[in-house]
């Protein structure tokens, strides 16, 4: 087997913070390296919280990953968010499921040796931001008055010879700021 | 203190002439008999003053001449008193016509100055008309009086010359010695009447020849009220030369009361300073009668004529001799006379009476203590006074700074200590080297004191240890404790505490006792009671109860904790909780309170386990009875995963989808109140999933059958490609919802599969129970403290599980499920193809595998 380095990078669009370097990296159990920004910034109120997920095959060989990525009705299937508290415990996650694609349908995104794709959707592609208000509500979570970390999950099970599993983005801080 | 009694009377005449002790009959008698002895004395020294025998001779005898002159005008004969003096004198008638001639010349001679004196004295009367005088400085009679009398004396001494020429010295000789003899005061002639009590005829006429008196109290005869003698030989002269008497009270000499100068002209004497009063001891009070005529003896029992006195107008100058101190005797009673024309004086000096003490104003003293009291008694001052107490422990003193005084009173101080001997002691006290008789004093025991009582209440029907405070109880005291019920029993007793046991019997009945403390004295022999001491001591309470309950408590992280309307409201069923009956006062009595409701037994605590769910009461009875309430919840049985059915919904375009919904939670917190927890309890959870379809540009073979052999053949073999390629040109969306529900049915087993381990899971998540007050908070607590995290983790592993399960054509259950409801149109349209003569192919895969939705091993989880 063909070993697959690809790398997510969480980019937060901000008002107020500009992209930075990438700053940590994690390994999962299959070896793939994941580097992330430092910090992931919502503007708790604002309806675009855009998300920026950067695949880079940082293997020897060329891979393949599900090109999806512009149907964002189908988003949540793929991409999960996660808060995780200071116990380093995910105490919220989007949930994953189930699509149908027909085989003739699935398209493709090759990475070569040292190439990057970034995706880009926003957070409310996940999840709506009323929604996401309410399952924090109801959880007592107070992202505004605490400190968390948040971690993007890819999974995939969909294709033929393109990556089939679970990414997880290493975890960034997460700063929230009230709406102006 | 004794008191010294005398009277005193001021008789004014002319002379002193008694003073009588009443000491006893005897001593009487001897002044008597000394006054006869004593008249000797008194005679021998009249004789020797010429001047006033031959005054009163001459006087005497002109009168006589006169009356014999005028005695052919009367029935009178002068004879008689011419024989007289002619028989008893001697003479021959010569020599009696030559006295009489004399006498009569000096009458006219000293006629003038008779007449001066006369105008002197007439004149300090008319001065002083109600006989008093203004002060006893005033002087009544001038001096001219004195050069008067002189003149008087003169002329009689000038015509006593002539008589004795006339005579001769021979005849003159015998003649004097009659006029010493009889002329003078007799005394051994009157003193010869004594016995007659009443005064003696005069031997010539009526007139104040001369005479004696004793008046003899006639209820005791060893009295002599009253006894006179003198020169008084014509009443005329007395008033002739009477200004007035006056009387002055001395006490150590210094003048201390005067009476007014009285002047009395038609009495012989006058009473000043009778009665009586307290005289002081060791002083000497002095009385003297002042005459303002002439005073020609004064003299007394012992001692005779001591002072003959001129006029007496010079009193105040001190031409007196010392003032004559008479004998102290125990008892006295003194009786003074001062006649007219007379000074005279007495004095008395109040004896000091010995030493004695009467009594003491207290006698019963109590140790620890001072005291001041009062010795009555005579003779309680002078030098080195002292107080003696017999044995030990009592020191006494005489009270500083007291002066003698009259109530013969002495003030001494008493120290008692307290651990003197009790009993009676002997109380002396000296003075001047001499120690008094013994009074007897006591030292008694002290009252017994309490001070405080400890506890001052128990309840009925148990014993209490009590310890008593307080002073003086003595050695095995003993307690009395008032009314029924309580009896004690002394364990340990000292002079000041007590410990006891209070037995209160069941059913005494609830209220105030009154306690005493009886001592039986410091040794415990018996209390010595001296004057308002009590053997018992002053009461204090001892109160008995039966306390009822006040509140209910249960025991919260180790604090006693009122219960609230809340506090108990979600108990964990299974869990334990501690409770505690307050009383309203002191503690329950044994047996008390009894427990009611969910909880039993008797006493202050009980500890109740509730294993029924709902509300529940928890009662303590003592007399009233007091309920809380507490809700337990139901047993912890596992909360099984309800998995609700999808929400499915068609859109037009895209992929269908099948998503899993968050895990719907309820959760409950249970207080485990022993253990201190808020324990987290599901109360409910549910699952689900929604579902979107999209039948995407796929035709619907019943809804648009084929119209064309082509057709037909195309919708079959699109039909069954479905399971192996997901094709869906032609295609029906009930087989698309068939396919969702299949990954519905998977999430399913999924979720279902590990719900069991994360309920027991979130089912052990605890908070400290002190830190929330109610079940909400405890709940947010426990969200937050592992809750949350753990439904994430189940959440997660089942999407993660869910994505083993394949969704790829060929393989896939849900794929499979679709083609099943596809066969169906593959046949309907083949029975069309039939009916039209098409040739159409058959069914592909007539029984793709649906079974065990959950077909992969499930994934390792430990949340």
């Amino acid at each position: 087997m063909k070993k697959i380095i690809l790398i997510a990078t969480i980019v937060a669009t901000l008002t107020l913070i500009s992209l930075s370097v990438l700053s940590q990296t994690s390994k999962n159990e299959d070896s793939l390296e994941i580097n992330t920004e430092s910090r992931l910034n919502m503007v708790y109120s604002n309806y675009n919280i855009p998300i920026s997920i950067v695949f880079e095959n940082k293997g020897d060989e060329p891979t393949r990953i599900l090109n999806i990525f512009d149907k964002k009705r189908i988003l949540p299937i793929f991409f999960s968010i996660e808060i995780i508290n200071k116990n380093g415990e995910s105490i919220f996650s989007t949930r994953g499921g189930k699509v149908e694609i027909p085989r003739d349908s699935m398209l493709y995104i090759e990475l070569k040796k040292g190439e990057t794709h970034t995706v880009t959707f926003d957070l409310q592609d996940l999840i709506s931001l009323e929604d996401l208000k309410k399952k924090l509500k109801d959880n007592a979570i107070d992202i505004k008055n605490s400190e968390y970390k948040v971690a993007v999950i890819y999974r995939n099970q969909y294709g033929d010879n393109c990556f089939k599993g679970k990414l997880r983005s290493p975890e960034v801080w997460l700063d929230v700021e009230e709406s102006k | 203190m004794q008191r010294r009694i005398f009277s005193v009377g001021i008789i004014g005449v002319i002379f002193l002439l008694s003073v009588v002790a009443l000491a006893s009959p005897t001593s009487v008698f001897n002044s008597v008999f000394k006054t006869q002895s004593i008249s000797d004395k008194i005679l021998a020294n009249q004789k020797n003053d010429d001047k006033t025998i031959y005054f009163i001779l001459f006087h005497h005898l002109a009168l006589i001449k006169e009356k014999s002159d005028k005695s052919h005008l009367t029935d009178e004969s002068p004879f008689d008193y011419l024989e007289s003096y002619k028989t008893q004198a001697k003479l021959d008638d010569v020599q009696t016509q030559f006295l009489f001639q004399t006498a009569e010349d000096w009458a006219k001679e000293f006629k003038p100055i008779e007449e001066k004196i006369n105008a002197i004295v007439k004149q300090s009367r008319n001065k002083y008309p109600k006989g008093e005088l203004e002060s006893a400085n005033d002087q009544p009679l001038s001096n001219d009086l004195t050069v008067l009398w002189e003149e008087k004396d003169k002329t009689v001494l000038k015509y006593k010359e002539i008589l004795q020429n006339t005579l001769g010295e021979e005849q003159f000789a015998n003649f004097n010695k009659f006029a010493v003899d009889k002329i003078a005061p007799n005394v051994d002639y009157n003193i010869l009447n004594q016995n007659n009590a009443t005064p003696s005829s005069p031997p010539i006429g009526s007139g104040c020849y001369g005479y004696s008196l004793y008046d003899v109290d006639s209820n005791n005869p060893a009295i002599i009220r009253n006894m006179e003698t003198g020169t008084v030989l014509f009443c005329s002269m007395v008033d002739y030369y009477d200004p007035g008497i006056q009387s002055f009270l001395f006490k150590d000499d210094v003048l201390i009361s005067s009476l007014p100068r009285r002047i009395c002209t038609n009495c012989s004497y006058s009473y000043d300073f009778t009665g009586q009063f307290n005289g002081e001891s060791e002083k000497t009070y002095k009385i003297r009668g002042d005459h303002w005529v002439r005073a020609y003896y004064y003299y007394n029992t012992s001692q005779g004529p001591v002072f003959v006195d001129g006029y007496g107008l010079n009193f105040y100058q001190g031409n007196y001799p010392p003032p004559y101190g008479f004998t102290n005797y125990p008892t006295g009673y003194y009786y003074y006379n001062v006649y007219k024309a007379a000074s005279t004086q007495i004095s008395y000096r109040v004896p000091k009476p010995a030493l004695h003490l009467d009594s003491v104003d207290r006698t019963g003293f109590s140790p620890s203590d001072t005291y001041t009291t009062t010795l009555r008694g005579t003779g309680l001052f002078g030098n080195n006074q002292s107080i003696q107490v017999s044995g030990s422990g009592v020191t006494a003193r005489v009270k500083p700074n007291q002066t003698p005084n009259t109530t013969e009173t002495l003030q001494i101080e008493l120290d008692i200590t307290q651990d003197t001997q009790r009993g009676e002691r002997q109380l002396t006290l000296s003075v001047n080297g001499m120690t008094s008789n013994a009074l007897t004093i006591t030292i008694g025991d002290n009252d017994p004191t309490v001070s405080d009582i400890t506890p001052p209440e128990g309840n009925e029907g148990e014993n209490v240890n009590v310890e008593i405070l307080g002073s003086n109880f003595g050695l095995n005291p003993q307690i009395r404790i008032s009314g029924t019920g309580v009896q004690a029993t002394i364990l340990t007793a000292t002079q000041s505490r007590i410990t006891a046991v209070f037995s209160i019997a069941n059913g005494a009945i609830q209220g105030m006792r009154d306690v005493t403390i009886t001592s039986r004295g410091y040794g415990g022999t018996g209390f010595i009671t001296v004057q308002g001491s009590s053997d018992t001591s002053e009461v204090m309470s001892f109160e008995v109860i039966a306390p009822i309950v006040a509140k209910i408590q249960f025991k919260k992280n180790g604090v006693w904790t009122d219960v609230s309307s809340s506090s108990l409201s979600s108990i964990c069923n299974g869990s334990s909780v501690e409770f505690k009956a307050i009383p309203n006062r002191g503690s329950f009595a044994s047996g008390k309170p009894v427990w009611g409701g969910s909880a039993s037994g008797t006493g202050a605590t009980t500890t109740v386990t509730f294993n029924n769910s709902g509300s529940q009461i928890i009662s303590a009875t003592s007399g009233n009875t007091i309920s809380v309430n507490a809700t337990v919840g139901q047993s912890n049985n596992a909360t099984v995963l309800e998995w609700l059915p999808p929400t499915i919904i068609t859109v037009p375009t895209g992929n269908s989808t099948t998503t899993t919904k968050d895990t719907e939670m309820q959760y409950e917190a249970c207080a485990d109140i022993q253990n201190n927890t808020w324990n987290l309890r599901v109360k409910s959870a549910k699952a689900g999933t929604s579902i979107e379809l999209s039948l995407e540009n796929g035709r619907d073979p019943d809804v648009n059958p084929p119209t064309t052999s082509i057709q037909a053949s195309d919708a079959v073999r699109e039909l069954n490609a479905y399971f192996d390629f997901g094709t869906r040109r032609w295609h029906k969306l009930s087989a698309t919802e068939a396919h969702e529900r299949m990954h519905d049915s998977e999430a399913k087993c999924t979720n279902e599969h590990y719900w069991g381990q994360t309920e027991t899971t979130l089912e052990r998540l605890t908070v400290p129970f002190t830190n929330y007050s109610n079940a909400n908070d405890a709940i947010t607590a426990l969200k937050l403290n592992g809750a949350n995290a753990k439904i994430t983790a189940f959440q997660i592993i089942n999407v993660d599980y869910e994505t083993t399960l394949s969704d790829e054509p060929g393989v896939s259950r849900a794929y499979a499920a679709g083609q099943i409801v596809l066969n169906g149109a593959i046949e309907r349209v083949r029975t069309l193809a039939a009916s039209r003569g098409w040739r159409v192919g058959s069914i592909l895969h007539p029984n793709p595998n649906v079974s065990q939705p959950c077909y992969q091993p499930f994934l390792p989880y430990n949340p």
